[in-house]
């Protein structure tokens, strides 16, 4: 009974803020919006009413329960929970809900080189970074559904991704070894863009990502089929079409029309132990873009990831060494075309049960970008509690030919509350 | 320097898959569950595990190698009760092998510690289903074979007979022996003991033994200074003769706290594989009970 109510509220509690948030991009009076506010809250406090008088009742059942029959405890809790269900009212079919809280602190000598270079709301202080809400559910089964809604500081919510996956669908229609994927999400791009913000191994983005695909990451609406090869080792292919609405390589703005992009990804993977595994991958995406002419703009990736972790101590040491490397280019009939690449390479090293040490170097500029070449040397304390949440500590140090350098300190708490989320390898 | 045998046999898969009479493909979560599998389709499955017998079954990692692995089989067995939740559901999704039959193989088991008022994670890893670490009684074992043979039968029915064979010999080999360790214990029953994790509540409540303490502060949440004092003054003044723990646990703590009570530090395997010498379901139990028995004397 309890868990239903903590569903219930969490419901509430998520529902009405998004709704809220929801309603001036869609509606389109500031009337219509305070209207429909005033009645959403009359209805929250008519169903807060009603949720307490129900509250009080269960409690008498209890507790009347509970006096019958003090022996049988576990048969009376059982019992209960029925009970509270016995309207017809079943969570059983509801989605999986968590939610991931980042809230960060950070100094830098320069903000604004510092907005510039990978955080476009960054100011000296506090602040919510961003809140995240993830639902999971079996549609039915042929379909499985994810929806990540992000609002961030400023209180915009989005629609971070939202997709349908197969592996199975009527009549055979997918073959064997396939998976399907439609709806909104970040495309199969190396390593690092199919990271949520909560996920990132630093508090940041690699310079180059930021580069190539923008503060919001490379994510489309699109449908992408997936096929494991039938090879001694994992091999995977992957195939997307996408809208081509990412700013920084297909689009000028949010007014101009989409004009489709293709994607390839290979993904390889080895076990070179029980412990060291290795992984390799490449990438490309390729669509018209916005600008005049309507030109190519392309991107390749390479990824190479080396994993060890000592089975028996699999809570306390463990090392990650990742490489990417991308390489964009935007074409253009009358302005100059925009082209250039980069890589960062890091090292996570997990030392003891909760804590982590870390360090990343980014070089964007290889080959050169319209404003020269970046440095960037990071490190990074972790004192990682639980699963659950992570304390982060963060010094970054840029230098640049264009532009001043910057030192920045960030401070970031990552937590997840609700459904325990399975663990991407 | 291991991908090069492993393409070998990936070839050799290939090519015995070419062969009429190919064995079913078995995956299971751990190795307990595999040696169970083992014993009843003998050479008529291919069983592999993804847990092996000496890791933490909670933190196995879902490596793409594994859903290569689940991509090919045509039956996976599971603990259940959550205990795979943090790797299991990538692994299946990511195999896209509809065809696949998952069996959790905690239905029918008598589930210890089923929480009965409501869970929150300040409480540490709570299992809200229960405690799943239920291979570790005999008595479950053998309800575990018998179902596996039930569903073993749905993939290769040609083999029914051997299968209700090997589990007769099973039932009556775990009996015999069961009875034989019962016996070992009897002496000790009522033994106060203390563990680090809450992982041999089955084992206990077999033998009818009494854990008084965990080293852990809660479930999968490391022990703080003043709850080890507490610790240490419980089993001085109950005299505690042992102190178990896993033989994937950080044996430090445990040892220090051994020390300062003069405990004994009993590492058991808590699955097939813990030990190189224990290789199939009965020599588990064979190990823990000559460990526990030696502790307690």
């Amino acid at each position: 009974m309890n868990l239903l109510l903590a569903k219930l509220c969490l419901w509430i509690v998520i529902v009405g803020p998004l709704s809220i948030l929801l309603f001036p991009k869609l509606g389109q009076a500031q009337d219509a919006v305070i209207d429909a506010l005033k009645k959403q809250m009359a209805e929250m406090q008519a169903t807060m009413k009603k949720m307490a008088e129900r509250i009080e009742q269960l409690e008498k059942e209890r507790s009347a329960d509970a006096d019958s029959a003090k022996a049988q405890q576990p048969q009376t809790a059982a019992a209960a929970a029925p009970a509270s269900t016995g309207k017809g009212i079943s969570n059983a079919f509801n989605p999986a809900i968590s939610v991931n809280g980042l809230f960060s602190g950070g100094y830098s000598s320069s903000p604004q080189t510092t907005r510039q270079l990978t955080n476009p709301d960054f100011h000296n202080g506090f602040n919510l970074q961003e809140a995240e809400f993830q639902f999971t559910a079996d549609v039915d089964p042929y379909w499985k559904a994810n929806f990540i809604l992000a609002v961030d500081r400023a209180g915009n919510a989005e629609i971070e991704e939202g997709y349908v996956t197969s592996e199975q669908l009527p009549y055979d229609l997918l073959p064997r070894d396939t998976s399907l994927k439609l709806g909104k999400f970040f495309a199969s791009f190396g390593k690092h863009n199919l990271l949520h913000a909560h996920q990132f191994p630093f508090i940041d983005r690699p310079l180059i990502n930021q580069a190539a695909f923008g503060d919001e990451g490379l994510k489309e609406p699109g449908a992408g089929l997936s096929y494991l090869l039938p090879t001694p080792w994992f091999s995977e292919l992957t195939f997307q079409g996408l809208a081509g609405e990412n700013e920084s390589l297909f689009r000028t703005s949010e007014d101009s029309k989409p004009r489709g992009a293709y994607l390839g990804h290979w993904k390889n993977f080895f076990d070179l132990s029980d412990s060291t595994t290795l992984e390799f991958g490449n990438s490309y995406i390729g669509g018209r873009n916005s600008d005049a002419g309507h030109r190519l703009s392309q991107a390749i990736g390479l990824d190479m990831t080396m994993k060890w972790r000592p089975l028996q101590q699999a809570t306390e040491k463990g090392l990650v060494w990742q490489n990417e490397y991308i390489y964009f280019s935007r074409d253009r009939d009358r302005d100059p075309s925009s082209r250039g690449g980069g890589f960062y390479t890091s090292l996570q090293y997990q030392f003891a049960r909760n804590w982590w040490i870390q360090g990343r170097y980014d070089l964007l500029g290889v080959p050169k970008l319209d404003d020269g070449r970046k440095n960037r040397w990071t490190t990074l304390l972790a004192l990682v509690p639980s699963e659950f949440s992570a304390l982060r500590l963060q010094h970054s140090y840029t230098n640049q030919t264009n532009g001043k350098s910057v030192n920045e300190v960030l401070l970031q708490m990552n937590f997840t509350i609700g459904s325990h989320p399975a663990h991407q390898y | 320097m291991k991908f090069f045998p492993s393409l070998g046999l990936g070839l050799l898969l290939w090519a015995s898959a070419a062969l009429a009479a190919e064995p079913v493909s078995i995956v299971t979560t751990t190795a307990d569950i595999a040696a169970i599998v083992k014993a009843i389709g003998g050479d008529r499955v291919a069983v592999e595990s993804i847990a092996k017998g000496y890791q933490d079954p909670h933190f196995v990692e879902a490596k793409p190698s594994f859903v290569r692995v689940v991509n090919r089989a045509r039956m996976l067995f599971n603990v259940g009760l959550e205990l795979e939740v943090g790797w299991l559901p990538l692994l299946i999704q990511g195999a896209r092998n509809p065809s696949m039959t998952v069996v959790d193989l905690s239905s029918g088991i008598a589930v210890l510690e089923k929480p009965s008022g409501p869970v929150s994670r300040a409480q540490g890893d709570v299992h809200p289903l229960g405690n799943p670490h239920y291979w570790l009684d005999p008595r479950n074992g053998v309800i575990m074979a018998r179902r596996v043979t039930q569903e073993l039968k749905t993939v290769a029915a040609a083999d029914a007979a051997t299968f209700d064979q090997n589990l007769k010999s099973f039932e009556m080999d775990t009996t015999a022996r069961r009875k034989r360790w019962e016996e070992q214990m009897a002496p000790f029953r009522g033994a106060e003991l203390v563990s680090y994790h809450k992982e041999w509540e089955y084992l206990v409540n077999w033998l009818g033994l009494n854990v008084v303490g965990y080293v852990e502060d809660k479930p999968g949440i490391p022990a703080t200074p003043r709850h080890l004092e507490e610790l240490v003054q419980t089993m001085q003044q109950k005299k505690v003769k042992a102190l178990l723990a896993s033989n994937y646990t950080n044996p430090n703590v445990p040892k220090s706290v051994a020390e300062k009570t003069g405990a004994k530090l009993v590492i058991l395997a808590s699955s097939v594989g813990g030990e190189e010498s224990v290789r199939t379901y009965g020599d588990l139990f064979e190990s823990i009970v000559g460990k526990l028995t030696g502790a307690l004397k």
